[in-house]
């Protein structure tokens, strides 16, 4: 066949094709290894020498010739396609997406880590504590005397050999200033317990933050600043405040903080000035240096946070609990 | 603890300050008030209205229709009551109002009568039980008027006990007045307490054997008592707070103890024997019958007051049935005591009685009290009972005073505390308003500690610091920012290692973190076969569930065996502490992480104990631990034994994974398959290496070359690719194996398994000839094991 016939045909194939693949096919057949053209070029030895130029260039013509149309009807072809990909291609998106098995933190941990962003940010350590304590850290050394209605039992876990669960984080107090000494700044996040009945907002099992400030000159109003910052990063928003007189133990004075919610005041947190029985039993002069501490619930705000109607959740270990987080 | 607004205004003159204000005041510089209430909710709609007429009723005899008007209108409506007569001033709730019960009057037919509103009985209006007849009120109660402002009683102050728990001082009227006149700077009215204490011969005879149960007895026989019902305003003030009123006697002595917060007693003298009172120990299990009737064994080291044959009352908790004062009581023997506070705490907590009394003396009563409060009881008997008068003087038996509490301090120290500018004369004024004595010189001051505040309550210059701030108003001080130490800090590294399993555990791999409770059940324990751990609660609220944990297994396998029955496919992990005893200290408290991966019978997907082992890589290079192996062996009893490995390093163990045996499982109710890995964190923060580092990426083209290996069913398939690793150290830059395969047309008891690897190096594209080599090196290497290559 000679070349001008070849390269018609091709050149018919290519405008009959009426699909990407059938176009496919027309390359593989005029230009691929074992077309024509290929077969042409490839015979082009037996031509006599001074043939062969003139039969090459003539070849590679056609096989140019061939090629622009292929690719110009590709393209055309595409295009065609694609100017109806909205009908030809529509998929219902209302389906249910898919993802692969996805992991959950624990509420309270996503809370606890935002604080220890919040506070590090703010130049606190972050300090942990054991859960078993003694009996002295966890009540003498914070001027809970002997016969103080909590060391009666009822709300306390003791252990058979006389230690107990802490009650709450403020022994990890004596245990920092102890280990870093003044000036300090630290807050003791953590689980503590309590011997209580279990109800929808009372769980044996929860969670506290407790902050500590010492150095020279330690004021309540550097004591209400602080509170005020932290409350104001931890509910995102522009708390306004106000503190009462209340009692602690281990304080002296004593706060209790109120958020103003529209008419009235919620009460948040309890803090005071660092009773000097306190500082001493951490080893720090109370001439010297003042202080102040502060507790949250970190359980309250996890539920004030995600709308968690049961604080029995927390400790549930229900899998349609935690992976809502 | 409920206050009464009349009450306090005996007191303080409160004009000007409504109770609301009150109420707002005390919280910012006192203690907190939870609300403001009145008796019947103010009763709201019911006002004072004049009964202007009376007819009978035609249908029944016992009801009559009475016309009342109250200034604005006249209603007729039925009433049932026998003792309403024309023109008298009564309470009328109009058709609308809802009573103090909840009861919303409606208009409805009475026997043949439409009635609308309703005149009021004293049950209705929620004051006493009393529902014999209507309440009349006094002819001078204007017409029209609402009945709050007739009626006595009035609003109280609800104070949160919480915040006044150590201010013994603050559990009577008069001390609460005490604080109102100083925060609204008023004049505190003195207590009318009549005479002096006569000091002639005693009638009764105090002996005290228990001193360090009871600092001071007052004994005193008074006679010429008429018991009978309480008047009006000792019984209203008594309603007010809540109290029932019994009969003027006892009313009065609850009116003492109100007003003053010394609790106070009194007994028939009939039946005190040999006019003797004894302050003694209590005998353990004495069995007595308290005054509400009820038997109760008298719990051990407690005080009890007995006469000369008997015990005649609990101290300080509640008296007697035996010795109470009843209508035919002339003579009494009044008690005016102060009492140990934790036996008190203690017996009351015993007898699980914690009455008013009890509450007040466990907070530590000042001892100089007493006198008062038997004067001002004997001042208000003579109101109740005119006859009162004593007999003989009084018996004040007591351990001596100790010296009146003294604070030195410097002149600054208040303000300096406070962090703001006080002037003295202010912080004089306030702390003399509240009974301190300041005196100073030069630039010290000394504050002398009225008793009333000297038990527990006021002992450091810091509790002044307080007395003075919170009634000068904290709001009075400006925040202030921190400032210096700006030093870095850093996370703890338990901290951090806990933030680092969640990153690997619930970011990377899917996992959901669970919390559990320290606790557990022997029986749990067993059942998941783990030891049961020596650590235990002396008092757990659930019976049983009283083990400090050694594992999270048990707790793990419960959590997962609900998941199940919820989806195909439960990932959970739990990352706390478990407890171990020491000897001499703290128990051991090591951190594990413990992973479970769990799937339903028949769901398909990659099986538990390969995910499991996927996120167990997955936390290791998290933490960047160097060098740990997966070594299969037979594990604890609660693995499968053919499906468990230990994760180590050298003879380090960290804990094991593996798949969860199935007896384990069934006793969980888990069907399906679950794998578990428990690991030590601790240990495994401990043996940290350097994490990673970036391998080097090779500019130049790699080669593939796979291969299928036959070996005995048993080989691991790790001893395989250790071999193709070896190979060539540099060049062998890749081995993965992609199949695993057993059965048709492969002998008897081995699987072949299929790599792919891949030949590089770093420096240049391998020639034919290295590739050569390499796939000729590799081919002997797994000769020389007797392992034959697949074709």
């Amino acid at each position: 066949m000679d070349l001008d016939q070849i390269q018609a045909e091709a050149l018919t194939a290519v405008a009959d094709a009426t699909t990407e693949d059938g176009l496919e096919e027309v390359r593989v057949r005029y230009l691929g290894r074992k077309s024509e053209l290929a077969n042409a070029l490839g015979g082009i030895g037996k031509l006599p020498k001074e043939e062969r130029p003139t039969f090459g260039a003539r070849v590679n013509v056609a096989k140019q010739a061939v090629t622009d149309a292929l690719a110009a009807r590709v393209e055309a072809l595409r295009d065609e396609r694609e100017g109806n990909l909205g009908d030809a291609e529509w998929i219902d998106l209302s389906l249910p997406g898919e993802r692969p098995r996805v992991g959950h933190r624990h509420p309270i941990t996503i809370v606890e880590e935002e604080l220890d962003e919040l506070f590090t940010g703010m130049g606190f350590r972050i300090v942990e504590g054991p859960w078993v304590e003694d009996e002295w850290t966890n009540f003498d050394a914070l001027n809970i005397p002997e016969d103080h209605p909590a060391r009666d039992g009822w709300d306390t876990f003791w252990l058979t050999d006389g230690n107990l669960l802490r009650t709450h984080t403020s022994p990890v107090q004596i245990r920092s200033m102890k280990r870093f000494g003044a000036p300090l700044r630290a807050v003791f996040p953590g689980r503590v317990f309590r011997n209580e009945a279990v109800d929808a907002t009372h769980e044996a099992v929860f969670n506290q933050l407790e902050g500590l400030v010492i150095d020279r000159d330690i004021t309540p109003g550097h004591l209400f600043r602080t509170i005020n910052a932290i409350l104001s990063a931890v509910l995102k928003e522009d708390v306004e405040t106000r503190f009462r007189p209340s009692f602690f133990p281990f304080t002296e004075p004593s706060f209790e903080c109120d958020i103003r919610r529209g008419d009235s005041w919620m009460e948040l947190c309890g803090m005071g000035m660092v009773h000097p029985e306190v500082l001493r039993a951490g080893g720090i002069d109370p001439d010297e240096w003042t202080g102040f501490a502060f507790g949250l619930g970190i359980d309250r705000l996890t539920l004030m946070r995600f709308g968690i109607d049961d604080i029995r959740w927390l400790h549930s270990g229900d899998l349609r609990f935690l992976e809502q987080f | 603890m409920l206050l009464s607004y009349d009450w306090l205004n005996d007191h303080v003159d409160l004009k000007d300050v409504s109770p609301e204000q009150l109420a707002e005041l005390v919280t910012v510089h006192l203690a907190e008030v939870d609300g403001v209430g009145e008796p019947g909710g103010g009763w709201p709609g019911v006002r004072v209205a004049k009964v202007v007429s009376m007819r009978p009723h035609p249908n029944a005899d016992r009801l009559r229709l009475v016309t009342v008007n109250d200034g604005a209108t006249e209603v007729e409506l039925v009433c049932g009551a026998p003792n309403v007569a024309e023109g008298q001033h009564i309470c009328y709730a109009p058709e609308g109002t809802t009573l103090p019960g909840g009861l919303l009057l409606e208009r409805r037919e009475i026997r043949g009568v439409e009635s609308g509103g309703m005149v009021l009985s004293e049950q209705e209006l929620g004051l006493s039980d009393d529902h014999d007849g209507i309440l009349v009120l006094g002819d001078d109660a204007p017409i029209g008027a609402p009945v709050k402002d007739v009626l006595p009683g009035g609003p109280t102050l609800d104070v949160d006990n919480n915040g006044i728990t150590t201010r013994p001082d603050l559990w009577g009227h008069y001390g609460a007045a005490r604080e109102v006149a100083t925060i609204l700077e008023r004049e505190l009215k003195p207590l009318e307490c009549g005479a002096e204490l006569p000091t002639g011969s005693a009638e009764v005879d105090v002996e005290i054997t228990a001193p360090e149960l009871c600092s001071r007895y007052l004994g005193w026989v008074i006679g010429g008592i008429k018991v009978g019902p309480s008047p009006d305003w000792l019984k209203r003030r008594l309603e007010t707070v809540g109290q029932r009123s019994i009969n003027n006697v006892v009313d009065l002595t609850n009116y003492i103890l109100l007003e003053c917060g010394q609790p106070i007693h009194t007994f028939d003298r009939r039946q005190v024997a040999g006019g003797k009172i004894i302050v003694r120990r209590s005998q353990p299990g004495e069995p007595v019958v308290t005054l509400d009737g009820t038997e109760r064994k008298v719990p051990a080291d407690c005080c009890v007051i007995a006469d000369a044959e008997r015990a005649v009352a609990i101290a300080g908790i509640m008296g007697l049935a035996n010795s109470e004062v009843s209508d035919d009581t002339t003579e009494i023997i009044l008690e005016v005591a102060n009492f140990e506070m934790t036996s008190v705490r203690r017996a009351a907590q015993a007898l699980n009685l914690r009455t008013d009394s009890a509450v007040r003396f466990e907070k530590g009563l000042d001892p100089e009290g007493v006198p008062t409060a038997a004067r001002r009881f004997f001042e208000l008997l003579q109101r109740v009972c005119p006859d009162a008068k004593p007999l003989g003087g009084i018996c004040d038996n007591r351990t001596p005073a100790p010296p009146q509490r003294e604070i030195e301090m410097a002149a600054d120290f208040i303000p300096s505390r406070l962090g703001i500018e006080i002037p003295a004369a202010r912080v004089d004024e306030i702390l003399g308003r509240l009974g301190f004595g300041v005196t100073r010189s030069g630039d010290q001051m000394k504050v002398t500690v009225p008793t009333w505040r000297a038990g527990r309550d006021v002992s450091l210059p810091q509790d002044l610091v307080e007395e003075v701030g919170r009634i000068h108003g904290y709001d009075k001080i400006a925040p202030l920012p921190l400032v210096g130490l700006n030093e870095p800090v850093d996370l703890e590294p338990e901290r951090r290692a806990r933030g680092l399993v969640r990153k690997a555990l619930s970011d990377r791999c899917g996992l959901t973190e669970m919390h559990l409770y320290p606790f557990t059940t022997a029986d749990a324990c067993r059942r998941a076969a783990v030891e049961v751990g020596p650590l235990r609660l002396a008092n757990a609220e659930q019976e049983g569930l009283d083990l400090l944990v050694t594992s999270y297994l048990p707790g793990v396998l419960t959590a997962v065996a609900g998941g199940l029955k919820y989806r195909d496919e439960v990932a959970a992990y739990v990352v706390q502490p478990v407890f171990a005893p020491r000897e001499g200290e703290l128990p051991v408290e090591n951190e594990r992480v413990t992973i479970a991966i769990a799937q339903r019978p028949g769901h398909e997907g990659v099986s538990p104990v390969y995910q499991l082992k996927g996120a167990v890589e997955a936390l290791i290079t998290e933490l960047s631990v160097a060098g740990p192996r997966l070594r299969q062996e037979a594990g604890p009893d609660w693995l499968h034994p053919g499906r468990s490995a230990c994760l180590a390093r050298g003879k380090q163990s960290f804990g094991w994974i593996g798949e969860v045996h199935p007896k384990v499982a069934r006793k969980f109710d888990i069907e399906g398959t679950i794998a578990v890995a428990d690991l030590d964190l601790t240990a495994l923060r401990g043996a940290t290496g350097k994490g990673v580092r970036m391998q080097k990426i090779s500019r130049f083209q790699s080669s593939p070359y796979d291969v299928a290996v036959l070996v005995d069913k048993r080989t691991p398939a790790a001893d395989v690719e250790g071999v193709l690793r070896k190979v060539d150290k540099k060049l062998v830059q890749q081995v993965r194996i992609f199949d695993v395969y057993e059965g048709k047309g492969l002998p008897e008891g081995k699987r072949s398994l299929a790599f792919n690897i891949v030949f590089g190096a770093a420096d240049r594209t391998l020639e034919t000839k290295d590739l050569e080599r390499l796939r000729e090196a590799t081919q002997q290497a797994l000769e020389k094991k007797g392992w034959s290559l697949r074709q």
